[in-house]
């Protein structure tokens, strides 16, 4: 046996992959023998780790374990500790670069296609990146990019088809459309079957909303085409398409190579279908490219060409291409880097979301239907801060009925473009405005009507309900009684609180300044990093370090397998001491700090002072509960009081009616067991409406609201023990500003500084970078970052200034092989 | 009594064309033929194979976590009852083998070793595989009109495709999986086409195919090498479908007549309803020759199991159950006790068991050669996160059913002695077992693990496992 692992060894390893031995004596050692040893030598043996008796023969394969850690912990800067004299960079990436080179040698160490990653961009050095050290020159090499997910789905609304989706995104939290995604034979499949679906409906006579791509060719001309028709169809479905006309070469290709052959061999219609099936999956189609077809520098950098220009430029802003820029383009308006920044600023000098009725993407804001031109700006929002995930995290209905995962969603978009549409001092704002608006969608749709027709039939109706009021008088004082949204309590309004603080306009609500400041107080993004049952102190401050710091968090340990102790008496912060020990600590010290201050949110996000344990908590529960059943018994007394005999006796008849349309499944049917507990609940909910309004009277209704009031003064408070005060304390660490670091008092105190550090502004640029660019960055580009983030301060906190900075800058513009010799 | 001839007789009367592979049974009917095609089956589920719940009765004490053996156990299953929830098994208990104590620390990931599992190589969470993995291995040797199919459990009812992240078919190359039951069940046996309309638009469609081949490598030439292998993807995807759909022309109506019965459970929202229908168009594109390797990936941690009986399983995610306590004196973050979360997973235990049951069963009772089709077939059955939710792969429980024409030694229970004991044997190991199984005598496959001492063999099949 040792014979055969000898010659496998020697086979394998050592004849062409030796490692470079001097390099380890000379260097290597003495490093680790300097800032290694004393921790992790002879002597001690911290986290039972050591590096004094390490093979410093790399690729014989037998200490790659500890090799891939020492890479990871020190080009992490995890190692050595903070307290322990530093090594200098150069140092350090010596080190590092010979480490990689080694275990390279044997097919270990970093991953490339991880480190293409987002989030793993952090790992070049963000100090080198804003010193104005590196001049560049910036590029991006001249790839293919496959499209988003969003610009199929806009084609497909075009088409007013539901397609299936065949691109993905990265997946994850964070970024999602990066260059570095492929399409591969799953894409292919789905894509075949979309475009077939789309070429039926297109060459078919009678889906007349579809005939427009072929300019209702298959309608008129069907029976006797003329040559010219068919020309005129196919010049069409090229704009279409492709938006342009069809090239000498695309004739020969599209035309005679595929067009003709099959409309030879199954007439004209399955000619264009196999023609529109071609160019629904063509490269063309489905990547963009980007080679840079401009002209060569004496770098051997090229820019790219002006329809490119006008591609990128569009993808870069819109899901789909923007005729204005291509126009621009054809006509030589699109040359330069003075072009692109005239024609962005253009773009960007019109409002992002306009009142429009039925159009894609159509957008919900403050009751009305609004049509948002450029989505990708608030798409960056979301990916950067992460909140939409806030619709992905189950919460148990029974806790809380007031959770409304959609609604914070879309306040917390509305947070975000009401802040671009001011754009001044946008991060700034984000992080620290108290200002929340709130999604009111079906109260403010009532206003809309009340003004506009105050004569309308739905405005009888809303009399009937509240009786003859001076609407003028109630919408001119902000005030609306109509308040129906329970979603609120998450803000911690109660719904009577909110009726008040309503305003007729859809105006934000200004919160207590201790209560709340931005985005990471808001109830979404709380929601969106906690856990099914309690906060996630590790996911948000992880969030922090990664974002807003320009750090990376190593991933957990491999065989880790620590839970958080269930104790219904002990607070979160206390349980978590599981983290406490130095092993653990030495990680979870750079996210539980920050994370950990949020503990004066609970897990809906709801402010609190002091949290509730155990026995109290159940207490809470049904307090919340008993109030809320007893605000239902009266709102129903009064619509019980407002109807007369005739209308009690109209609803025992729709009762009955609905009663009689109930049918229970049949056994075998799909989904039984559901169809037979919606017919239980179906059965119980009428049959019970039934007897209220049949048997109910006013006084018996008077005696259940007395019941509930009684009961409600019957629940003891909970006993002091029960529940302990907030602890909210943490610590930031990493700003780079001694002022700014230290210890902090909440997550108010926490934001407020965050958004004073020059490095979470900075981090914030390179996220930017990474959603435009599509790719990571690295320390050629560092004059484009330099001039993104000179240009937001300079103009007061822009985030167009930014977009535009970064929209122009040579990173966005040239394209060069970095493997090139030039 | 059904008989070989019989049986082929039935299945062959009237159709206009047979399979490939009914073709060559028809011949060996008649005739003799050897060298049978050799099937194999992967069935990988999420969240750890736990290891008190495959123990047979009264070998309870192995059923233990963090068990620290060392020596070798190899017990006979004859006389021994099976575990609870593999009672399914017991007709194929002289055909089954259960193995504990297998290893496999070149995985990474806290939450399963992803391709590594099968690959025997190191692969980290959400990188794409480095090199092949083994279930793709077999079906490049193996090959059937769809060389190898796969199927995944899938979250949503409308979902139609995903890429596995066990199973590659080369380096960045994910294996291509049905989620969508009806999906699978139109492309594999909806294709059959008759008269002079299907053959035109066969030619189209070959036309088509051509054209965008050609569209691809067309514009290969302008890019550097990144781009190129971006595009390979995109290429590789139509070649496969062109070849692919000429083939399956060629089969005529003998598909429809093997293809499983269309009903409610192929649409159904539920994952239970899919993952029958994917089990069963397993077995009518196994015994119709269509393939001969299949992956199941059986189900994964955002899976909820909505179809049990059990109000907290429709609430909560497979990741959540592995969260949940299951042995006695443990706390979880959840408010359950540990017979809840000991319970919830027997019953998807239970359930996957029941589900290889029936194919073992099919293949049963179809004849072949000597036997049935069940003795060229190895089912193998593993979760990719070894022994618990969070693993540190010290332990890679996991079940083989079939015996390859008794290259296997069947019917044992054997439990290998512990990580870094003398006599530990880690997956690879089996994996290498399967390639010997299967006529590829490899004795050195994938990355080795370096933590283990020289003393531990990593070469070869299991001596214990193999007949000879």
């Amino acid at each position: 046996m040792k014979y055969f692992l000898l010659c496998f060894l020697s086979a394998c390893f050592v004849s062409a992959k030796d490692t470079e031995l001097t390099e380890f004596q000379e260097r290597i050692k003495p490093f680790l023998s300097e800032h290694c040893y004393r921790c992790h030598g002879g002597k001690k043996q911290k986290a039972d780790f050591t590096v004094h008796d390490i093979d410093g023969l790399i690729t014989n394969g037998k200490d790659v374990a500890r090799w891939e850690k020492i890479l990871e912990l020190v080009s992490l800067g995890d190692m050595p500790p903070e307290d322990e004299t530093q090594p200098s960079k150069v140092e350090k990436s010596r080190v590092q670069g010979w480490i990689a080179a080694e275990l390279a040698k044997i097919g270990w160490g970093h991953d490339p296609w991880k480190l293409a990653l987002p989030h793993q961009a952090n790992r070049v050095d963000h100090d080198d990146l804003f010193s104005g050290e590196f001049k560049g020159p910036a590029f991006s090499p001249p790839r293919m990019w496959r499209k988003s997910p969003q610009i199929y789905s806009r084609f497909a609304s075009e088409m007013r088809l539901k397609l299936s989706q065949p691109l993905l995104g990265l997946g994850g939290r964070g970024i999602q459309d990066y260059a570095s995604l492929v399409a591969d034979e799953s894409t292919i499949k789905t894509m075949m079957r979309n475009s077939n679906l789309v070429a039926e409906h297109m060459v078919s006579p009678t889906r007349s909303h579809m005939n427009r791509f072929l300019n209702g060719f298959f309608k008129e001309d069907a029976e006797r085409p003329t040559e010219e028709a068919i020309e005129r169809a196919l010049v069409e479905l090229f704009k279409q398409i492709y938006q342009r006309e069809p090239t000498a070469e695309d004739r020969e290709r599209y035309v005679a190579g595929l067009f003709e052959k099959n409309r030879k061999l199954g007439g004209l219609a399955l000619g264009f279908r196999s023609l529109i099936m071609g160019m629904l999956m063509s490269q063309e189609f489905v990547f963009r490219m980007e080679v840079g077809l401009g002209e060569e520098l004496t770098d051997g950098r090229r820019m790219l060409g002006p329809l490119e220009l006008a591609y990128a430029l569009s993808y870069a802003l819109y899901d789909k291409p923007d005729t204005e820029l291509l126009n621009a383009a054809r006509e030589g308006r699109l040359q330069s880097r003075e072009d692109v920044a005239r024609e962005v600023s253009k773009i960007l000098e019109k409002p992002d979301i306009e009142k429009r009725y039925w159009h894609y993407p159509m957008y919900h804001r403050w009751g009305e239907d609004y049509y948002q031109f450029r989505p990708r700006e608030l798409r960056f929002f979301q990916e950067f801060f992460g909140y939409p995930a806030v619709v992905d995290v189950f919460k148990d209905r029974e806790r809380a009925d007031f959770h409304h995962a959609n609604r914070l969603r879309k306040d917390a978009d509305m947070f975000v473009l009401g802040i671009l549409e001011g754009d001044q001092d946008v991060l700034g704002q984000l992080l620290t405005s108290n200002q929340y608006p709130m999604d009111y969608i079906k109260d403010d749709r009532e206003i809309r009507r009340l003004r506009e027709n105050p004569d309308e039939r739905h405005n009888k109706n809303l009399r009937e309900q509240y009786g003859e009021v001076e609407w003028a008088a109630i919408l001119d004082s902000g005030k609306w009684p109509g308040l129906r949204s329970k979603h609120v309590e998450a803000y911690n309004l109660d719904r009577d609180a909110a009726r008040a603080v309503r305003r007729a306009a859809g105006e934000p609500i200004a919160f207590p300044r201790e209560q709340r400041a931005g985005i990471l107080t808001h109830p979404a993004w709380l929601v969106a990093h906690s856990a099914n049952t309690e906060n996630d102190p590790i996911r948000r401050g992880k969030w922090i370090r990664e974002r807003l710091l320009a750090d990376l968090v190593p991933e957990v340990p491999i065989g880790v397998d620590a839970k958080v102790p269930e104790d219904p008496h002990r607070t979160l912060r206390q349980r978590m001491n599981v983290v406490r020990p130095e092993e653990c600590w030495r990680c979870h010290r750079q996210m539980n700090p920050l994370g950990e201050v949020f503990e004066a949110y609970d897990d809906f996000g709801r402010f609190r002072e002091i949290i509730v344990l155990g026995d109290a908590e159940e207490f809470f529960e049904k307090r919340r509960k008993f109030v809320h059943d007893a605000q239902r018994t009266e709102d129903e007394l009064k619509r019980w009081m407002k109807l007369d005999r005739v209308g009690r006796e109209m609803k025992v008849i729709e009762a009955e009616a609905k009663l009689a349309e109930i049918k229970k499944p049949e056994e075998g049917i799909k989904n039984y067991p559901a169809a037979l507990k919606r017919y239980e609940n179906d059965l119980m909910r009428w049959t019970g409406e039934r007897k209220k309004w049949q048997e109910m009277t006013d006084e018996r209704w008077q005696k259940e609201v007395e019941r509930y009031r009684q009961r409600l003064s019957e629940l003891v408070a909970p006993v002091p023990e029960a529940s302990a005060p907030v602890d909210t304390s943490g610590e930031l660490r990493g700003t780079g500003n001694p002022d700014l670091d230290g210890p902090v008092e909440d997550a108010v105190d926490l934001v407020n500084r965050l958004a004073k550090s020059e490095r979470v502004r900075q981090s914030f640029v390179r996220h930017a970078f990474r959603f435009w660019m599509g790719r990571n960055e690295t320390l050629n580009d560092s004059p484009t970052l330099i001039a993104a983030d000179r240009a937001y301060v300079e103009n007061g906190g822009s985030f167009k200034a930014l977009l535009i900075s970064l929209l122009t800058s040579d990173s966005f513009l040239y394209r060069k092989d970095p493997n090139s010799e030039n | 009594m059904v008989t070989r001839r019989n049986f082929l007789r039935n299945i062959g009367a009237g159709s206009l064309a047979l399979s490939p592979f009914l073709q060559h049974l028809r011949a060996e009917a008649v005739g003799g033929l050897t060298g049978l095609p050799k099937r194999f089956v992967f069935v990988m589920r999420g969240n750890g194979l736990r290891p008190y719940g495959i123990v047979p009765k009264g070998l309870e004490e192995f059923g233990a976590d963090r068990l620290k053996l060392d020596r070798l156990v190899d017990r006979s299953l004859a006389d021994l009852e099976l575990n609870e929830s593999m009672k399914s098994l017991e007709p194929f208990k002289d055909q089954l083998s259960i193995i504990q104590g297998l290893s496999s620390k070149i995985c990474k990931g806290p939450h399963g070793g992803h391709f590594g599992v099968l690959g025997a190589y190191t692969s980290g969470d959400h990188a794409p595989p480095r090199k092949e993995t083994l279930d793709a291995t077999l079906a490049k040797k193996f090959p059937g009109i769809f060389p190898h199919l796969a199927f995944h459990i899938g979250t949503k009812k409308d979902e139609l495709f995903r890429y596995l992240d066990i199973s590659a078919q080369g380096k960045n190359t994910r294996t291509p999986a049905y989620a969508s039951a009806m999906l699978a069940y139109k492309e594999i046996f909806g294709t059959v086409m008759t008269g002079d309309d299907a053959k035109i638009e066969a030619v189209a469609h070959q036309n088509l195919m051509d054209f965008l081949v050609d569209d691809v490598k067309r514009v290969k030439k302008s890019l550097n090498s990144n781009e190129k292998e971006k595009l390979d993807h995109y290429l590789n995807g139509f070649e496969s479908l062109r070849d692919r759909q000429v083939k399956l022309n060629t089969m005529g109506d003998s598909l429809s007549r093997m293809a499983p019965r269309l009903d409610d459970k192929y649409t159904s929202e539920v994952e239970t309803h899919r993952l029958e229908a994917h089990f069963d168009l397993a077995a009518s594109s196994l015994i119709t020759g269509l393939t001969n390797v299949v992956t199941i990936r059986a189900d994964q941690l955002e899976v909820r199991y909505q179809g049990f009986d059990h109000a907290r399983m429709k609430e909560v995610s497979v990741h959540d159950i592995g969260h949940t306590a299951d042995v006695e004196g443990t706390e979880d973050r959840f408010e359950s006790n540990w017979q809840e979360g000991r319970e919830m997973r027997s019953k998807i235990r239970t359930y996957q068991m029941e589900l290889i049951a029936g194919l073992a069963g099919k293949l049963k009772a179809v004849p072949e050669g000597d036997g049935t089709m069940l003795d060229h077939t190895i089912i193998v059955f593993l979760s990719d996160a070894g022994s618990q939710h969070h693993t540190g792969y010290e332990n890679m429980p996991l079940m083989v059913v079939g015996n390859m024409n008794g290259a296997f030694k069947t019917g044992r229970y054997l439990h290998y002695p512990n990580y870094n004991q003398s006599g530990h044997r880690v997956l690879a190991n089996l994996l290498m077992s399967l390639q010997h199984a299967a006529g590829m005598p490899v004795d050195d496959y994938g990355d080795r693990d370096l933590g283990l001492s020289e003393t531990i063999d990593q070469r070869g099949p299991l001596a214990e496992l193999m007949a000879s």
